[in-house]
């Protein structure tokens, strides 16, 4: 037998088959497929990391975009406040209220005449216990006592509020006795031009306003509400001569006597339309060296404001009663002694009707108004003798603080000249 | 205070007395009082029940009852919030109320 040795090539491809073999039984290595197979998967795994982590980045810019518009409105927010701040008022409340008025009147047996005045109400609030006000009353003055304008300072006082139910302070202030010089007298509240006879200006028995210390307040029961003021004042002076001795002059800024009228009032509201008050002052009103003499002044008060659905509107009742007892003295009058009873009582009713419930916006606008009032003077005194008078009244509202108010008043005096009077006036509150 | 003036008291306190007693006594159960402008809803809500504390109404029905004693209720547009602080105080001074009673009317009022 002829065996010839293998050729190299034939050498070779047995040896490559054999590696070949022997590799692909090898766990240790792999394919060039799977080799191309895990590169291909890594670079998915890799772009799909970087989208992740790109996804992951994109919220937290807005994070940062939102901190920045965020802090940005705060800043402005702060600016805004800090403007505020710059327009309002501080601790220091100040405020100028009030009310004017223009009037016309006509009484018999004297020249007619237009009139105006301002009263402005200033009030500062020093805190929230705090509170000072002033009130001016700005008057033009006729011929007779002068002409030009009439400044009288009306109140003047320092509040203090020392819890819920307890008011005290002092200076010059509205005299709690009665309700219409504390609670009516604006020009835009009374219902008619003129004040009723105990609170007039020339023949009144009541004190307006008073100089001294007071304390006042209100609580709620389970018998209603009440009300109540206690006062210490300079109180009223009498006048010993001239022409109206035997009255008293309330115009005491000082006291004359040193000694220091007393009073007060109590108010019961038994229901949310009606009050009931009663008032009382007393005080020693002799000048010095003249002989002791005292005054005791009362007062009732009644207030019935009601809307009623059957007369389609609001009824506003008033009622107030006033007695003064002064002692008896021995006066000079026409140069003669003369000692007389001096005793005084003046009133008034008043009865009004709003039909607040009409549809119509004139009707519901339109006030008609009634009083009566009466002053009754001891027959002994001086100028002694009753005046009563009959006042008609209509208001037109043109909003709740403005009024223009028509007026008929006819008198009717035991003594002197009737002096029936018409009036037309305008008030507003400001 | 003499004697005699004590006397002259008593009548003018029986009256008061009278008064009183007649007033309360003839109460009715009408639709009770609401200043200008009369709301419709105030005056439907207002029962002639008597005077209530203040945390016991609505401060609306408050507002009118209270400023309508004595006046036409001015409308909450007539101040600003600040303004009402003071016209608050001054009017609980004048016009007798509670401390609570203030408050309730301010807070409608400043509302």
């Amino acid at each position: 037998m002829n065996h010839r040795p293998p050729s190299p090539a034939a050498c070779a491809a047995l040896l490559l088959v054999a590696l070949s073999a022997s590799a692909q039984d090898d766990p240790r290595y792999v394919t060039r497929d799977e080799y191309d197979k895990v590169v291909k998967r890594l670079d998915t795994v890799t772009s799909e990391l970087e989208a992740v982590k790109s996804r992951q980045s994109m919220p937290a810019a807005s994070a940062r975009d939102t901190d920045a518009a965020l802090e940005e409105v705060r800043g402005t927010v702060r600016d805004i406040q800090d403007q505020l701040r710059a327009v309002e008022p501080g601790t220091h409340q100040f405020l100028v209220t009030g009310y004017g008025f223009a009037m016309f009147e006509d009484h018999r047996g004297s020249p007619s005449t237009f009139s105006a005045g301002v009263n402005p109400l200033i009030l500062w609030k020093l805190n929230d216990r705090l509170l000072f006000e002033t009130e001016f009353e700005v008057e033009l003055k006729s011929k007779d006592d002068g002409g030009g304008t009439d400044f009288n300072m009306e109140i003047a006082n320092l509040s203090y509020l020392v819890n819920d139910n307890l008011i005290i302070g002092g200076g010059l202030f509205k005299t709690p006795l009665g309700i219409f010089n504390e609670r009516l007298e604006s020009k835009w509240i009374n219902k008619l031009p003129d004040r009723p006879l105990p609170y007039d200006d020339e023949v009144g028995i009541a004190q307006e306003a008073s100089v001294g210390a007071f304390a006042k307040g209100a609580f709620q029961t389970r018998f209603g509400g009440f009300n109540y003021a206690l006062y210490v004042s300079n109180g009223p002076s009498l006048n010993t001569d001239g022409d109206n001795p035997g009255t008293l002059d309330f115009d005491n800024n000082i006291d004359e006597n040193d000694n220091k009228a007393v009073g007060g009032r109590v108010g019961w509201i038994p229901l949310q339309y009606l009050e009931l008050g009663y008032s009382v002052q007393f005080a020693k009103v002799n000048p010095p060296g003249f002989e002791d003499v005292h005054a005791l002044t009362q007062a009732i008060d009644l207030s019935y404001v009601r809307t009623l659905a059957p007369i389609n509107g609001q009824l506003d009742v008033r009622a107030e009663w006033v007695l003064s007892n002064v002692d008896k003295a021995t006066y000079t009058v026409n140069n003669l002694p003369a000692r007389f009873n001096n005793d005084r009582n003046a009133g008034y009713v008043q009865v009004a009707y709003r039909p607040t419930l009409v549809a119509d916006k004139i009707l519901k606008n339109l006030e008609y108004i009634f009083r009566y009032d009466r002053l009754n003077i001891s027959r002994g005194a001086p100028g002694g003798g009753y005046e009563q008078r009959y006042t008609f009244g209509i208001d037109y509202w043109l909003n709740p603080s403005t009024v223009v108010k028509v007026a008929y008043e006819v008198d009717d005096r035991e003594r002197g000249q009737n002096a029936d009077a018409f009036f037309v006036q305008g008030a507003i509150g400001f | 205070m003499t004697p005699s003036h004590f006397r002259r008291l008593l009548p003018i306190t029986a009256a008061a007395s009278l008064l009183i007693g007649a007033l309360t006594g003839c109460h009715s159960t009408e639709q009770a009082t609401t200043p200008d402008p009369t709301p419709p809803a105030l005056l439907s809500a207002s029962a002639a029940a008597p005077a209530e504390p203040a945390s016991a109404k609505g401060s609306a029905q408050l507002w009118s009852q209270t400023c309508g004693r004595c006046h036409n209720a001015r409308s909450p547009d007539s101040y600003n919030a600040h303004d009402w602080a003071v016209v608050m105080t001054h009017m609980r001074i004048r016009g007798y109320l509670t401390g609570e009673e203030q408050r309730a009317i301010l807070e409608f009022l400043q509302r």
